[in-house]
C-alpha cells in the first residue's frame, strides 16, 4: 500500500469552524480515502468526494445511511470527531474531499419519526438470501457468455501439482502389478523389471510417505474449501458501483 | 388494505393462516417466504421472477386456485436473485389492482420478516399457547412497533380445547384474540391446496377464520395513515 497524503484543512477565517483531516492511499489501482471531520459546536456536514465514482462502505450489501452517488452527509456533535472512509477506482486527487457546512435544518434524514425505507430495513435487520457461493449455478448459453474471459478450466491442475500426482500415479501402477500377480513368473519378471527387491522395499517406503503427503494434502485442501465456501466477493455490489 | 401475517416463529400456522383469511376476504394472498416458500405454487411466474425484475407482480397473480395467489419461487438460485427491497412497491402494485392483500410473512426477524411489515397496513401476529412460540410473537410484535406497523389482532392457532392460555395472550401481546381450534379438518384442507372453509364450511375452524376475517373489516384499517381504530 502507497501512501500519498496526509492532510489538514482548516478555514481559518471562523476560528470555530468544522475541520477536515484527510489521507489518501492507493491499493492496487484502488485509492482508499479516509477523513475525520472535527467540529467545536454540532453541526450538518457534506462532504463531497472529488473521486468518481465513490465506492461507499456498505452495511448488508447496503450503502451506509449518509452516503450517495458523490459523497457523504452527516452531523457532527459538539466538539466530536466523525470518521469516515472510502474506495475510488479514479486517479487519487488532492484534496479529494470538499468540506461543506449546511444549515441546520429541522428532521435531518434518519430522525424523523416516519417509517423507516426497505434498505434501511435491509441495513439493520440483516440481508436473509442464501450466500451466492451456495447457489447452484445455471449453465446457460447467456450465462456462459457473461462470464470473465480469463476464467480458468475447473478441472486445470497446477503444473507442479500434476507432474507429482503422475509420479504417485506410476508408483501405484507398479504397486498394483506387484500387488496381484497372476503367476510367479510375472511377479519375478516385475522384480527383475523394476531393478530387484531393494527397489521395491524402497518403493513400498515411497508409497507410504506418498500416502502420509496425500492425506496431508486431503485435509488442506478441505481446509481451503471451508474457507473460500465463506469467502464472496461482493461482485454484485462492486459492479452496481461501478 | 394490506395485512402482513406474522409470528416470528416457524410451524405456528402463518400460512394457513393466510390461505384461509385470503379466502375470507377474497384478498390476493402474497407467498412473501421468499427462502421457504410453503404456498401451492403454480408453473407461471411467481414472486422470485417479479423481485429480479423478470415479471410484473400483476402477471404473478395466479386466480385459478380457490384463493387469488402470488407464489413464491423454490430455489435457492431464485431467492438469490431477488431484490427483497423491490417487495413494497410489487405488493402496493398488486394492492392497487386488486384492493385487499394479505401477506404470508416468513419466521425469524431478517429483513425477510421485516419487509413485509413495512408494505403492510397492519399486521396480524399467529402463534401457538406455547411459550416458545409467545416468546417470538413478542419478538416480532417489537419489530412491528420499531417499523412502526400497527398490530391488529393476535391469532391463537391450533389452540386445545379449554385452553386458557389463548385468552391471557391478549393482555401479553397487546392485541384482541381470535382462537383457531385444533383440528384435523385444517391440515386436510391444507393438503389438497383448499381452505377450510371449501371442505368445511360449517367446521369450528371454519367458523374461526371468518369471524377473524370479519374482525378485521370492522377494524377498519385505515391505509393511509396505517392506523387501527376499532
Amino acid at each position: 500500500m502507497q501512501r500519498l497524503s496526509e492532510f489538514k484543512y482548516e478555514n481559518e477565517t471562523i476560528g470555530d469552524m468544522a475541520s477536515l483531516e484527510w489521507q489518501v492511499q492507493t491499493q492496487g489501482e484502488i485509492t482508499l480515502v479516509e477523513a475525520q471531520v472535527t467540529s467545536a459546536y454540532e453541526t450538518q456536514v457534506r462532504l463531497e468526494s472529488a473521486l468518481s465514482p465513490v465506492w461507499a462502505p456498505r452495511t448488508q450489501g447496503v450503502p451506509v445511511e449518509g452516503w450517495d452517488k458523490t459523497g457523504y452527509e452527516t452531523t457532527v456533535g459538539r466538539n466530536e470527531t466523525v470518521a469516515v472512509g472510502f474506495a475510488s477506482p479514479a486517479e487519487p486527487v488532492e484534496p479529494p474531499l470538499e468540506l461543506i457546512e449546511q444549515e441546520a435544518t429541522e428532521g435531518a434524514p434518519g430522525d424523523s419519526e416516519s417509517q423507516p425505507s426497505s434498505r434501511d430495513l435491509l441495513r439493520t435487520l440483516g440481508d436473509s438470501r442464501p450466500p451466492r457461493d451456495i447457489t447452484p449455478k445455471r449453465e446457460s448459453a447467456t450465462q456462459q457468455q457473461t462470464e470473465p474471459v480469463e476464467r480458468q478450466p475447473e478441472s486445470t491442475q497446477p503444473p507442479a501439482l500434476q507432474s507429482w500426482f503422475d509420479a504417485i500415479e506410476n508408483r501405484i501402477e507398479v504397486a498394483e502389478r506387484l500387488a496381484t500377480p497372476s503367476d510367479a513368473t510375472e511377479a519375478r519378471a516385475v522384480i527383475a523389471e523394476h531393478g530387484g527387491i531393494e527397489r521395491i522395499q524402497r518403493l513400498d517406503a515411497q508409497l507410504a510417505a506418498d500416502e502420509k503427503q496425500l492425506s496431508a494434502l486431503k485435509k488442506r485442501q478441505t481446509a481451503l474449501l471451508d474457507r473460500l465456501a465463506t469467502t464472496d466477493i461482493p461482485v454484485r455490489t462492486l459492479e452496481r458501483l461501478e | 388494505m394490506i395485512l402482513a401475517v406474522t409470528g416470528g416463529k416457524g410451524g405456528v400456522g402463518k400460512s394457513t393462516v393466510s390461505y384461509n383469511l385470503g379466502m375470507e376476504l377474497d384478498a390476493v394472498v402474497i407467498d412473501g417466504d421468499l427462502g421457504m416458500a410453503d404456498l401451492p405454487a403454480g408453473h407461471g411466474p411467481d414472486l422470485h421472477d417479479v423481485l429480479a425484475g423478470r415479471a410484473t407482480p400483476l402477471e404473478a397473480v395466479d386466480e385459478s386456485g380457490p384463493v387469488a395467489l402470488l407464489p413464491c419461487g423454490r430455489t435457492l438460485a431464485g431467492t438469490r436473485a431477488a431484490d427483497p427491497t423491490a417487495l413494497t412497491k410489487t405488493v402496493r402494485t398488486v394492492a392497487s389492482e386488486y384492493d385487499r392483500v394479505v401477506i404470508d410473512s416468513p419466521a425469524g426477524l431478517r429483513c425477510d420478516a421485516g419487509l413485509p411489515l413495512l408494505a403492510a397496513d397492519a399486521c396480524l401476529l399467529v402463534t401457538r399457547p406455547t411459550k416458545p412460540a409467545v416468546i417470538d410473537a413478542l419478538r416480532t410484535r417489537e419489530l412491528a412497533r420499531a417499523i412502526g406497523t400497527p398490530l391488529a389482532r393476535v391469532i391463537c392457532n391450533r389452540a386445545p380445547a379449554n385452553n386458557d392460555n389463548c385468552n391471557r395472550l391478549g393482555t401479553t401481546l397487546g392485541a384482541p384474540v381470535t382462537t383457531v381450534p385444533e383440528s384435523p379438518l385444517v391440515a386436510r384442507a391444507q393438503r389438497s391446496g383448499q381452505p377450510v372453509h371449501a371442505i368445511a364450511p360449517d367446521s369450528e375452524p371454519a367458523q374461526a377464520f371468518a369471524s377473524l376475517a370479519d374482525a378485521v373489516e370492522q377494524m377498519r384499517i385505515d391505509t393511509a395513515t396505517g392506523a387501527t381504530n376499532e
